[in-house]
């Protein structure tokens, strides 16, 4: 038996039950032909999964075995339900864990449910969990998310000045994050002016041990990384952009353009995109089906925003134009399929990042590109994350304010938003005030394994995981800010931010 | 940030999961599709454990059913949402069976070192085929017969099938192997005889 054929074995009895993935049948099928000892072997599984079918040939359940089923899980849903009404009137306790629900985007619950703990007052249960988890906290000194352990990773060269921006894998073993840092000629931190000057980008590459820094290409045109999109090992496509985050309190005067930044086959080109303004995300379904947003940093004489869109089709990144890009500024993208691309940002109308800005999400399909409001006014997502047409989640803020007039106009937003989609558009269904209550408290990225399982993060770090009762505050174990995060093929969450900061937990 | 986000998850399952969300907010609707979808198949997987006792396999799925309303909100989405249902099916079966033997017989499942249960005489028309393998089969220990049921009919992985029955993947993978081997010994003893 070849060493091959291990991993092959474990699916040779799907594969002759015609039950494996199709996805994993040719390869399967594949190997078979070529082995003499796994098509032995499937030979043997053929006889077992024959014996198999044969043992037990009447299993239908009887016609009504299904409707007798649904009638008495009714019946019980609606007793439950009685008894709960009963114990509700007699024991008036408040509902609150932290997190605010927000307008309609939850459905109400037909049926309250589990209430025997409303026998014990929920203020006691909620101050006795926080109680053992201060202890937990300041006893082990440990973080959880969710139960599960928080690694910051402590074997790598990502040098503690680096603002990680994105973070992508294309397997399990290769990552890549990418961001910038400040310096000056003499490579020392500069003052926060002359911004042109200062930035450098940074990119780390992670390949199963250690992150490691790679040196990228001088070039005026590349200042910050500011989206990563792994394709394979030796392909990875990052998108640059020059001026400082939104909301880093920095503004510089005067742009240099956008542009890409390409790994392919060990060497990395500059590929200008545009003479102004940014590009702030990329994602890549495939090698041959790109997109990255940002925007064009206003006409120099109306300071009209328009949004930059590009599309990539496995030859050429080509500028795409429509007019619901008009006024926008977009900070993110996702797609999940040709026709099915979803980009979030802000509508610039008033003139630029003065923290009103309505926020939007850019819906694409077959037939064109749709703008789709956010509730309530204020809402500004800054990421997106979808599995389908229909799920997904966006991730922001929801203003609080605007800063102090004078010079550069700052976002200052409020709360952490998710918000969901609804028949009239995107509504902020769950919102979050930072842990001391006064600071402003963002979200800035969003990751998603499955409609009940992900990941969000934000300023302050922020760490958010999403289960089927909806979104959780969780230690992250850091209080740097937190730009990224993505899901690995294994599963594996990585998020990264300021400070060189680089994160991992199942 | 906006980088490609990757699902582990088929499609199927992420419908499935947000089924789970519907129930944990309460909608009733959502708890009558997940039984349209796994009603056949959870019947199929119970009716063998329980020998075909109807009463049996109805207590056991309501049970399971009642389980997935209850306890959608502890689904953590690191497993199918199918693993999940049948994980819960496994352990209500086993309970069920303990409850019918009243104590007095607890189904104890022997360890892969003995797949087979003691060897009964074979029948004497053993040339044909299909009752060897029929006895071969029945001979089986019912973990044998289990795990061979998760992977062969419902197309469960050895990893998925181990979530379920809550053992390491290497015993499913053993049991699967000694499954094979007993049924293809059997079936080559039928031949000579």
């Amino acid at each position: 038996m070849k060493a091959s054929c291990a991993s092959f074995r474990a699916d040779l009895p799907r594969y002759v039950a015609g039950t494996l993935p199709a996805e994993r049948r040719e390869s399967v099928a594949a190997h078979v032909a070529t082995c003499e000892e796994c098509r032995a072997e499937a030979s043997e599984w053929q006889i077992v999964v024959q014996a198999v079918a044969l043992a037990h040939p009447h299993e239908t359940p009887p016609a009504v075995a299904m409707p007798d089923l649904l009638e008495y899980l009714h019946q019980h849903i609606v007793s439950e339900h009685q008894r709960e009404s009963i114990m509700n009137a007699a024991n008036s306790s408040s509902d609150q864990n932290g997190a605010e629900h927000v307008a309609a985007g939850r459905s109400p619950r037909t049926f309250p449910r589990r209430l025997a703990w409303g026998a014990i007052p929920l203020t006691v249960v909620v101050a006795l969990l926080l109680v053992a988890l201060f202890l937990w906290n300041a006893v082990g000194g440990r973080t959880s998310s969710g139960g599960r352990t928080v690694m910051p990773v402590s074997c790598h060269a990502v040098r503690s000045d680096a603002v990680l921006q994105a973070i992508s894998f294309d397997t399990s073993t290769d990552g890549w994050a990418g961001g910038y840092y400040f310096t000056n000629a003499n490579g020392t931190a500069p003052p926060p002016t002359d911004i042109l000057q200062a930035f450098t980008p940074f990119m780390a590459h992670y390949t199963g041990g250690c992150w490691h820094e790679v040196t990228l290409p001088a070039s005026p045109q590349c200042g910050r990384i500011t989206g990563v999109a792994a394709l394979a090992p030796d392909e990875v496509w990052a998108t640059c952009g020059i001026q400082p985050p939104v909301g880093q309190g920095i503004i510089v005067d005067g742009y240099i353009g956008a542009s890409f930044l390409h790994l392919v086959h060990g060497a990395w080109q500059i590929i200008p995109a545009a003479d102004g303004g940014e590009l702030r995300a990329i994602t890549m379904r495939t090698a041959t089906d790109g997109w990255a947003v940002g925007d064009d940093a206003g006409n120099s004489t109306t300071n009209a925003f328009a949004a930059l869109v590009f599309h990539f089709d496995g030859t050429v990144w080509k500028p795409a134009d429509d007019p619901a890009f008009a006024a926008l500024s977009l900070y993110a993208i996702a797609a999940t399929s040709a026709q099915d691309v979803w980009a979030v940002g802000t509508d610039e109308r008033g003139g630029g990042f003065d923290g009103n800005s309505p926020g939007v999400v850019l819906h694409h399909t077959a037939s064109g590109w749709q703008r789709e409001p956010v509730q309530p006014t204020g809402g500004r997502p800054e990421a997106i994350a979808m599995l389908s047409s229909t799920q997904g989640w966006a991730v922001g803020a929801i203003s609080g304010g605007t800063s102090p007039s004078g010079g550069a106009i700052l976002s200052q937003p409020g709360k952490a938003a998710f918000f969901q989609r609804n028949t009239s558009g995107w509504e902020a269904t769950q919102t979050f005030l930072s842990p001391d209550g006064a600071n402003p408290y963002q979200l800035k990225d969003v990751a998603l394994r499955s409609p009940a399982n992900g990941v969000a993060v934000g300023t302050g770090g922020a760490l958010f995981r999403l289960s089927v009762t909806g979104w959780t505050s969780v230690p992250s174990g850091t209080g740097q800010d937190l730009y990224a995060v993505t899901v690995a093929p294994d599963g594996t969450y990585w998020a990264a931010g300021a400070g060189g900061t680089i994160l991992s937990f199942p | 940030m906006g980088e490609v986000h990757r699902m582990n998850d088929p499609p199927a399952d992420l419908d499935d999961q947000a089924l789970l969300i519907g129930i944990v907010a309460g909608d009733e609707a959502a708890l009558e599709e997940v039984v349209r979808r796994y009603h056949a198949r959870l019947w199929r997987y119970v009716s063998r454990r329980v020998s075909g006792d109807l009463a049996l396999i109805e207590d056991v799925l309501q049970e399971v059913f009642l389980a997935v309303w209850h306890g959608a909100a502890r689904f953590r989405g690191e497993a199918s949402v199918a693993v999940w249902i049948f994980g819960i099916a496994h352990f209500q079966t086993l309970h069920a069976l303990r409850t019918r033997q009243r104590g007095a017989d607890i189904i104890e499942f022997p360890e892969e070192d003995s797949a087979f249960a003691p060897v009964i005489p074979s029948a004497e028309d053993a040339a044909l085929r299909r009752i060897h393998l029929m006895e071969a089969l029945g001979r089986l220990s019912p973990a044998h017969r289990e795990v061979l049921d998760l992977v062969c009919l419902h197309g469960f992985s050895m990893q998925e099938t181990g979530e379920i029955l809550g053992i390491p993947p290497g015993t499913v993978k053993s049991r699967l192997s000694l499954a094979r081997r007993a049924l293809v010994a059997a079936l080559q003893k039928g031949a000579r005889s």
